[in-house]
């Protein structure tokens, strides 16, 4: 059955031109039926994870549109596993190209482990900067707003994604593993350190 | 499932470990290892409070928000996607599609939805397939609770539980509560598999913790009904796969556990209906949806607390209780999880 290919733009010079599908045929009506129940529920996992991402909402949903017609076109090739991680995969790789292209600067790859840090993990014993004894959980709980969302968007890219993906979205390491291309065992020290990182944020704020 | 990436992978530090015994990331073995670990070091144990109010925080500050509806335009404009965007019945719909399961299988009590894909009918025998696996998992767990004083007495070694005792106690419990024999089940039957399975499965998991059980000097052993739960469903998943799958979950504010998260349709499920005033108590919740990308017949079947939940879900809120959360300040008969299954066809 012959598709319709249309090229539209939509108005948003940072995408350029984009592929639209307009036709009816039968293939086209099971590929948007599999989109409404593999990809559009979760939509807004897939704007969350961008915003973060990119740090802003409108970029964040050029970056989702833009994900969603990748999705759309591969949709076929969905192994039918985990559509969440299949979903919020594609949307990173798409943040991710997205980030490459409008700002390079942001996308410097970081050393996992600087030295400090490594033999912290590799002892295992001590925590940066956590060396106390009392929690400082009451303190984490009334932090301020602004502060809080400053000190996630000042993680490395690859600390955030992995904040993101646990702590607010929920996932398990395999899938944040899944999402990422990276072993468990990094996204494990990745999270920890994110963690770590914005405790010690939330803790040298405090006057 | 232990988060290293293999038997290469040397053991991570302690304070790695901390974050993935939080994130219910390590097996029951293991998990214990590392919670006498932080009881034992303050640094650790420092660490997991400071870890836990700031995932707490960022969960609170930064809840899931819905889609907005000029980006759910821009999508469909984009792929030419017209018809609905979700599949969350309305209450029309609903109204309408039990006129057509009344119409199309006799007796039945159960709701049933027409999808928006149309023409998918729950079969006839999902729903009790279903209700005996629900009641089969429930069986267990009661076992397990019944025994949970000698299974956390540190005097006691040999506790005298295995598999098949574990099992025909349940079998005993499951007849009380149905008035069913899932003996009498034919075993060629899809519900007589799946139960086998299930049973099996209660086997299995007992057989594969019963060192660990049976460990004399440890108290509290953190195999507490819903943990056993867990693994049972996990171990069924396994052996039915392809065919089902038995999960519990619970409303998000609830979940300890990150694996008993409530998926899409779940969450759904339990916002919309099972905790809504006018939902009737007990009453399940079932449709034939895509799961996965399949085909598949959900069911939701609610549990309420009774009072022996309350001691760690009760109040006061925010007190940590035995296993290491803080409480949820829930009450009796407070809605505090969903046995979800999927039939897949």
């Amino acid at each position: 059955v012959p598709k319709c290919f249309i090229f539209v733009n939509l108005g948003n010079k940072s995408l350029g031109r984009r592929v639209s599908y307009l036709g009816g045929s039968v293939s086209d009506e099971e590929d948007r039926a599999r989109f409404a129940s593999v990809v559009v529920p979760y939509l807004a996992d897939a704007l969350a994870l961008a915003r973060w991402l990119t740090g802003s909402r409108s970029d964040a949903e050029d970056v989702v549109q833009d994900a969603c017609l990748r999705a759309f076109r591969a949709i076929g090739s969905f192994a039918g596993v985990n559509a969440r991680a299949w979903v919020l995969t594609i949307v990173r790789n798409t943040a991710y190209s997205w980030l490459r292209k409008s700002r390079n600067k942001m996308l410097v790859a970081i050393d996992d482990l600087d030295v400090e840090e490594r033999g912290q993990a590799e002892r295992g014993g001590d925590v940066a900067g956590l060396n106390a004894i009392t929690p400082e959980s009451e303190l984490i709980a009334r932090v301020n707003e602004a502060r809080l969302e400053a000190a996630i968007s000042a993680l490395p890219i690859e600390f955030r994604e992995a904040l993101v993906l646990r702590d607010m979205q929920g996932l398990e390491y395999r899938e944040i593993a899944e999402v990422t291309g990276m072993p468990v065992g990094t996204v494990m020290s990745r999270l920890a350190r994110a963690r770590h990182r914005l405790i010690e944020a939330i803790r040298t704020d405090e006057p | 499932m232990t988060p290293s990436a293999g038997a290469a992978t040397p053991r991570p530090g302690p304070t790695l470990l901390v974050h993935a015994y939080l994130d219910g990331e390590l097996d029951l073995a293991n998990a214990l290892v590392v919670k006498r670990e932080i009881e034992a070091d303050p640094a650790l144990a420092s660490e997991l409070a400071n870890t836990m109010a700031l995932r707490k925080v960022l969960r609170e500050r930064y809840p899931r928000e819905p889609v907005p509806t000029h980006m759910r335009s821009r999508i469909d404009a984009a792929i030419g996607l017209r018809h609905r965007w979700t599949t969350r019945p309305t209450w029309r719909a609903l109204a309408a599609s039990v006129v057509l399961a009344v119409a199309l299988s006799s007796g039945s009590t159960w709701l049933m939805l027409r999808s928006p894909a149309g023409g998918r009918i729950a079969r006839d025998d999902d729903t009790a397939v279903a209700e005996s696996l629900a009641a089969m998992l429930r069986s267990g767990r009661t076992v397990i609770s019944r025994h949970q004083a000698k299974i956390n007495d540190p005097e006691v070694g040999d506790k005298g539980l295995n598999g098949k005792s574990v099992l025909a106690e349940a079998v005993r419990i499951y007849q009380e509560t149905t008035g069913a024999d899932p003996l009498a089940i034919d075993p060629d039957s899809r519900q007589g598999r799946l139960l086998r399975a299930q049973m099996d499965a209660i086997v299995e998991v007992i057989e594969s913790n019963r060192d660990m059980l049976d460990k004399k000097g440890v108290g509290f052993k953190g195999f507490i009904p819903a943990t056993f739960g867990r693994l049972v469903n996990e171990a069924f998943s396994k052996r039915a796969s392809n065919q089902a799958e038995v999960k519990v979950t619970a409303p998000l504010d609830l979940v300890r556990n990150p694996k008993a998260r409530p998926d899409a349709w779940e969450a759904e499920v339990i916002s919309a209906q099972l905790l809504s005033a006018s939902w009737p108590k007990g009453q399940v919740y079932s449709a034939v949806t895509d799961s996965r990308g399949r085909l598949a017949f959900r069911i939701a079947v609610p549990e309420y607390y009774v009072p022996s939940c309350l001691s760690c879900h009760g109040g006061p809120k925010g007190e940590i209780d035995l296993t290491g959360y803080p409480k949820e300040g829930r009450l009796e008969g407070d809605l505090g999880g969903v046995i979800s299954i999927t039939l897949y066809r």
